[in-house]
């Protein structure tokens, strides 16, 4: 009798557990009216992560994805000053003409009056100027929109029997950023044609200023804006553009470089409201930002990643003519991403290796002349006559270099910890 | 269920140390025994050896443990016969330490969005105790039969990457702990072979 006792009691405690802990991510929503209504200049707070820039009057205005822009005020490259912070939820692209800042809003395009930056307000709404944001597998558009994720950690306790194991249990809800990409945002580097006023952007946007039009790239197509009425963007066209790995925009001249992951697409904007395909120069698949200067282009190539490839290089293309560009040289690098060019100097990002500067007194053949490893990590790059700013995954830095190619850091802002 | 075995691990010691027969002598156990749970049956084989004072044994041993993952234990074992009558006599044994996760190659994987990627596991605790009766079969030799409860537990995990929900420049992609914590609880019956 004792014996089976124990037999029952031990049967009755034969549980196999498991506790199974993971993280996903949950969706915060808001309606597109308080989404809109939210728009509006705030108070300077530290920014706590960086990502695409651009110059205009002095002033340093710092994409934080998704969040916003903040106003840095460069008057003093010493000592900078964080002036305001401009919340746009949804923006990842900015762009400026003349005292009008235009930025992605989700899949709306926003302008604001930014005459005094610290008091930026919102003058109109373009709603679904960028269809093609999309969270991916969750979300397309609707009346309602994602506003921010929240990380949950999450512990669930249950029968072993229970656990799906080697199966596709995968929780979380994604939003693929490069998917959601066929967004907007602004170039510049040499110096891009930014319609008026005096903002120049960095090489991985996707906003463009030309002839008053503002053009946004998408994966896959070309959006024109008559900005004649700076306060008040009028769509005017969409231009497929036959190709669904686009990356950048770079006004130069009359001319739009597309960068994309295969190739660098010239398109010819003498009609602003029309542009036309002149040519494409294909190169291999890689992470491709691209400016262009005189009589020459700089595409930085980096491989591995979600653009696929394995080059990290810079080619130097001739375009003098824009129909047959031509490869002149390529310069291996270690994993570069944005460039900037002014002058003589071509700032060049180039991952763990830091910034690269070359002599671009011949274009052709640009001459390395410094390497700045503490720049590690930089993403974007505005070079100016007399300083450069540039945005690595933790900081903000303006940088000034001497005639002996001597770099000095002026100040750096880093992100909140 | 930690705690109830390190109690009853230090109460068997101290027993031990404390016995006041002198006889006394070294062994070896080797063991065989099925593991029962509410998932599966399975086998484990065991050996442990040691010293024998009177009616207790003291030793340490391993295992190889089939039962769902498969692992290693490595513990002390305690014996407590209650008659004096060693040739004949039920028993109390218990065993004690920890779990080395040790998966076949077919155990251990799991699927994301990336595709099929091996995990890593983490070592748990081994625990164990039975009751039984043994028949001795020769000098210093016994064959025994055991009924038991074991637990053994360990932890599996992997680095779950998914696409980004933070900002593009970088990383395109997060990375997060995904991770279980197994306890296996079974009904083990035995044999085993002293000498």
């Amino acid at each position: 009798m004792v014996f089976i006792t124990c037999i029952m009691a031990l049967v009755s405690c034969t549980k196999d557990t498991v506790t199974e802990r993971y993280t996903f991510y949950r969706p915060v929503y808001a309606t597109r009216d308080q989404v809109r209504n939210s728009i509006a200049a705030q108070a300077p707070r530290a920014f706590e992560a960086t990502s695409k820039l651009v110059y205009w009057n002095n002033m340093i205005f710092l994409v934080e994805n998704d969040k916003g822009v903040h106003v840095i005020d460069y008057t003093n490259s010493s000592n900078p000053v964080n002036r305001s912070f401009i919340h746009i939820p949804g923006c990842r692209d900015i762009a400026i003409h003349q005292s009008t800042l235009y930025a992605d809003c989700y899949t709306d395009l926003v302008a604001m009056d930014i005459t005094n930056a610290t008091q930026a307000t919102l003058k109109s709404f373009v709603r679904g100027a960028f269809p093609h944001r999309v969270y991916n597998n969750t979300y397309f558009d609707t009346s309602n929109i994602i506003i921010d994720w929240v990380r949950v950690d999450t512990v669930v306790k249950s029968d072993v029997k229970n656990l799906i194991r080697n199966e596709y249990n995968h929780q979380v809800i994604f939003y693929n950023p490069w998917l959601s990409s066929s967004i907007p945002t602004v170039a510049t580097g040499a110096t891009p044609n930014t319609s008026g006023g005096n903002a120049k952007a960095g090489s991985m946007a996707r906003f463009g200023l030309y002839n008053n039009r503002l053009y946004t790239v998408s994966n896959s197509d070309l959006k024109v804006f008559n900005v004649v009425q700076p306060n008040q963007p009028a769509f005017v066209r969409t231009v497929a553009l036959g190709a669904g790995d686009i990356e950048t925009i770079f006004p130069y001249r009359t001319q739009l470089f597309i960068g994309s992951s295969t190739g660098m697409h010239i398109y010819d904007a003498t009609n602003p409201d029309q542009p036309t395909r002149l040519s494409l120069f294909t190169h291999a698949r890689a992470c491709d930002p691209v400016i262009a200067d005189g009589d020459y282009a700089y595409v930085t190539l980096k491989g591995g990643g979600f653009c696929g490839g394995n080059n990290n290089q810079m080619d130097v293309i001739n375009i003098q003519n824009l129909t047959a560009p031509r490869l002149i040289q390529s310069i291996g690098l270690t994993g570069p991403s944005g460039l900037g060019k002014n002058g003589n100097q071509l700032w060049v990002c180039d991952a763990t290796t830091g910034v690269r500067i070359f002599d671009a007194a011949n274009p052709a053949n640009p001459i390395e002349k410094q390497v700045v490893p503490s720049l590690q990590q930089a993403y974007d790059v505005i070079v100016l006559a007399d300083r450069t700013f540039i945005s690595t995954s933790n900081n903000l830095y303006c940088c000034s270099i001497n005639n002996v190619w001597q770099v000095s850091v002026l100040s750096n802002l880093r992100i909140k910890p | 269920m930690r705690t109830f075995f390190i109690l009853i691990f230090m109460s068997i010691s101290y027993l031990t140390v404390n016995a006041q027969n002198t006889t006394k002598q070294w062994y070896i156990q080797p063991e065989l025994g099925l593991v029962n749970g509410d998932n599966q049956v399975n086998g484990i084989v065991a050996v442990h050896g040691g010293w024998q004072r009177q009616q207790w044994t003291v030793g340490i041993g391993t295992a190889v443990d089939y039962y769902q993952i498969r692992s290693a234990p490595i513990y002390v074992a305690s014996q407590y016969t209650f008659s004096k009558q060693l040739h004949k006599s039920p028993f109390v044994s218990a065993k004690f330490g920890a779990n080395i996760a040790w998966p076949l190659a077919t155990q251990g994987r799991a699927i994301d969005y990336e595709g099929t990627r091996m995990t890593n596991f983490n070592n748990g605790y081994y625990g164990e105790l039975s009751i039984g009766y043994q028949w001795r079969v020769g000098k210093q030799q016994y064959v025994k039969a055991m009924l038991g409860y074991s637990v053994k537990t360990m932890q599996e995990q992997y680095l779950e990457t998914m696409p980004s929900i933070l900002p593009v420049p970088m990383p395109p992609t997060v990375t997060e702990v995904r991770s279980w914590d197994y306890n296996f609880q079974r009904i083990q019956l035995g044999v085993a072979f002293q000498f």
